[in-house]
C-alpha cells in the first residue's frame, strides 16, 4: 500500500518528451528504485520501459501514462493540459515504503527530486507527503490532503482543486511564481518559519517543514505546529479549512495559451470562443484538433 | 451495464486467428468490421456489425504476477512463458451496445482461450 506521495505541478503540457528526459533522468538520480520498468495506458501494464525507446513511452502521454518500478513498490503517473480549462500538467509519484530503504532516506531522496525539478519542468507547485490518517478528508478529521480508494490512500490535490485553494502544506513544498506573488513575494517566503527554505530560482522555493519526513506519522504535535506556523506566515486564507474568503493564483487556460483546438462539431462556449481568438490574435498557433487525424501529404 | 471480459492466454493470439473466431461467433449475420490494429497491444480496436459493437484491447505482453490475485479461486490461469508474461486482452461491451453483443465477445474469447491455451474470464 502506498505510504509516500509526490506530485508535481507545471504549466508545460509535458509532451515535449525533453521534459520527460528531464524527469526520469533526475528519478534515476534521486531515486534509482523508482525508475519505471513497465508502463502502459492501463492495468496491467503492457510495455516494458527501454531507455533506448524513449520517445515510445512518452508517447503513451497521448492516452494516458502509468508505470511502476521492477520491485512494484512505486508507480508514476502523468496528466498533461488537454482539456480547454486546464490550468496545469502534473505528474504523481507514489510508493511503498522500501524495506531496504529508510523512509528519512526516501523521502531525502524524493525532497531532492522535487528541489531539482523545480527549473527544468517550471514547477508551479509541488508536495512531498507521508500518509497519515487524520489527513484523510473521507474520515471526518477535517483533512485535505489524501482520499481512498477501497481502502487505499490516495493523494487529493488535484488541479480543479488548486483553482480555489491549496489543500494545505505537506511536509516538503516547491512554490513557483504564481505561490510567490500570491504570498507577498520572494521575501515572505524567505522569511518562512519551516525547518528548510531553500531557493531554487527566481521566485522559485522548497519549504520542508520539519527535519524528518516521519514526523507527519510519529511526531504529530510537532508537525502541526510548524505547519500551522507556516501557513499563519504564508496566509491563512490561501489554505483549504480558512473560514473565509480563499485565495488562489489564477493561472491561465489551455485555451487562452493556444493549447486546445476543438474538435470537431463541437459547440464552443463564447467564453473559450473569445480566448481561442484572443491567441491567435496574440500569434499564437493553435494546435490540430482533438479527434482529427492529421492526412499524409502523400 | 457495460460488461467486461478478459482473455488470458500462454500463446498471443493472432490477427487471423481473432477474426476467424468473431466470424465464427457472429454467423449468419454481415461479417463484423474491426477498425484498428490487432497488432498493437496499446490500440484500441472498434467491433461493430448490424448488430454489434465491442471494444477490444488487443493482446499485451503483461507480467503474471501482475494478474495474481485478479480473479476467483476458480479461475486457473496457464502458466506463464519463459518471461513469467501472459497475455492479456480485454473485450468491453458498452451498455448501449445491441443485444447479442456480449454473447458474441464471449464466444470469440473462449474460442481464442481453447486455441491459444488460456482462459476466458469474466471479471
Amino acid at each position: 500500500m502506498p505510504s509516500v506521495f509526490g506530485k508535481l505541478f507545471t504549466r508545460r503540457p509535458l509532451t515535449d518528451p525533453e521534459d520527460g528526459r528531464a524527469l526520469i533522468r533526475l528519478i534515476g538520480e534521486h531515486v534509482p528504485s523508482w525508475l519505471p520498468h513497465r508502463y502502459g495506458w492501463s492495468i496491467p501494464l503492457r510495455n516494458v520501459y527501454d531507455p533506448e525507446r524513449f520517445e515510445e513511452f512518452w508517447k503513451g502521454l497521448e492516452y494516458n501514462l502509468d508505470w511502476r518500478n521492477a520491485q512494484r513498490t512505486s508507480t508514476g503517473h502523468v496528466t498533461t493540459r488537454v482539456g480547454p480549462r486546464d490550468t496545469l500538467s502534473s505528474v504523481e509519484l507514489s510508493g511503498e515504503q522500501d524495506p531496504a530503504l529508510r523512509l528519512a532516506g526516501l523521502a531525502a531522496g524524493l525532497a531532492g527530486l522535487l528541489r531539482d525539478c523545480g527549473q527544468p519542468l517550471d514547477l508551479t507547485y509541488a508536495v512531498l507527503h507521508l500518509f497519515h490518517p487524520d489527513e484523510l478528508f473521507t474520515g471526518n478529521h477535517g483533512g485535505h490532503m489524501f482520499g481512498d480508494i477501497r481502502g487505499t490512500p490516495v493523494l487529493g490535490v488535484a488541479e480543479l482543486g488548486l483553482k480555489e485553494c491549496l489543500p494545505d502544506l505537506a511536509w516538503g513544498n516547491v512554490f513557483g511564481p504564481p505561490y510567490v506573488e500570491l504570498f507577498g513575494g520572494a521575501g515572505r517566503l524567505r522569511g518562512a518559519p519551516a525547518a528548510l527554505v531553500a531557493e531554487l530560482g527566481p521566485d522559485r522555493f522548497y519549504l520542508q517543514l520539519t527535519g524528518d519526513i516521519t514526523d507527519v506519522r510519529d511526531d504529530r504535535a510537532a508537525f502541526t505546529a510548524a505547519r500551522d506556523s507556516v501557513k499563519e506566515h504564508l496566509g491563512a486564507d490561501c489554505f483549504a479549512g480558512y473560514r473565509g474568503p480563499l485565495r488562489a493564483p489564477r493561472l491561465p487556460m489551455a485555451a487562452q495559451e493556444g493549447l486546445w483546438s476543438p474538435p470537431a462539431g463541437f459547440e464552443v462556449p463564447d467564453d473559450l470562443r473569445q480566448m481561442l481568438d484572443q491567441a491567435v490574435r496574440d500569434g499564437k498557433t493553435l494546435p490540430p484538433p482533438a479527434g482529427v487525424i492529421e492526412q499524409d501529404p502523400q | 451495464m457495460s460488461q467486461e471480459f478478459h482473455l488470458v492466454t500462454r500463446e498471443r493470439p493472432t490477427a487471423d486467428g481473432f477474426r476467424r473466431a468473431l466470424r465464427d461467433a457472429s454467423a449468419g449475420t454481415a461479417p463484423p468490421v474491426v477498425d484498428g490494429n490487432f497488432e498493437d497491444p496499446n490500440a484500441y480496436l472498434n467491433v461493430s456489425g448490424p448488430q454489434l459493437w465491442i471494444e477490444v484491447e488487443p493482446p499485451g505482453h503483461v507480467e503474471a504476477a501482475d494478474l495474481e490475485g485478479s480473479y476467483g479461486d476458480g479461475t486457473v490461469l496457464p502458466e506463464p512463458d519463459d518471461e513469467q508474461c501472459l497475455w492479456f486482452a480485454v473485450a468491453n461491451v458498452p451498455v448501449s451496445a445491441p443485444d447479442g453483443s456480449a454473447e458474441v465477445a464471449w464466444r470469440v474469447f473462449e474460442d481464442l482461450a481453447a486455441r491459444y491455451d488460456g482462459v476466458a474470464i469474466q471479471p
